[in-house]
């Protein structure tokens, strides 16, 4: 099963987590680990590595982090030639969603992609729902 | 292709945690699962296309489900509807 690791700035990643084991229940192998600003490198790189290591029973890790290019996400792409992850970044709760419905029927590599367009097909502008409806009353 | 209607009785209406486990229950069966609101059909195996029906309470919703293990699908999606929503 493909574990999952939410890294992102302040209390985000833990946040998200919460809302994301209201929703499921509590399914999913997900972690999460928070990289405060004050934080040496070695020491959040150690972080990341060992969150990592936590959800891999050898089928890989999706790492989703909060901004690309952010220092969350600039940590765990530096150790991306160490261990055996992927990472995305621009992480949201749809994904996050999903993420725990793929992670044991999917591979590392189409997990990643399959998240990836999710995240991003899955925003919506409220105001094209409130005129959908409309025109279909009308 | 076997079908149910529901009303949707929970005052939160279908909800996100409703959602997620409508599609972990019907995951396990090989048969397609449609999810319909009205006009809207959507795939009932998904999170977000569920919650794209905005179905809130008092809708009316719509389980229709196509393949071999069609009628237990249902049975096991309207149940799991009737107790949570």
């Amino acid at each position: 099963m493909v574990g999952v690791v939410i890294c992102a700035h302040g209390n985000l990643a833990q946040e998200l987590l919460l809302a994301l084991k209201f929703i499921t229940g509590g399914k999913g192998i997900v972690t999460a680990v928070a990289l405060d600003h004050n934080i040496e490198v070695g020491e959040a790189r150690e972080l990341v590595r060992e969150s990592i290591r936590s959800v891999d029973d050898g089928a890989g890790v999706l790492v989703v982090t909060d901004l690309y290019g952010g220092s969350p996400s600039n940590i765990c792409m530096s150790l991306q030639g160490e261990m055996n992850f992927e990472m995305i970044a621009g992480v949201n709760l749809p994904m996050l969603i999903k993420s725990v419905s793929l992670q044991d029927s999917c591979d590392l590599t189409s997990m990643a992609q399959k998240l990836k367009d999710y995240g991003k097909e899955n925003i919506y502008l409220a105001s094209d729902f409130l005129k959908k409806s409309s025109d279909a009353k009308s | 292709m076997p079908k149910a209607e529901l009303k949707v009785g929970n005052e939160f209406g279908l909800h996100a945690r409703v959602a997620f486990g409508f599609t972990e229950k019907g995951k396990i069966f090989n048969s397609d699962i449609f999810v319909s609101k009205g006009l809207d059909k959507v795939d009932g195996k998904d999170v977000m296309s569920l919650l794209t029906l905005g179905a809130d309470h008092g809708s009316l919703l719509e389980i229709e489900t196509v393949g071999d293990d069609e009628v237990e699908a249902l049975n096991v999606l309207v149940d799991y509807l009737k107790d949570a929503c």
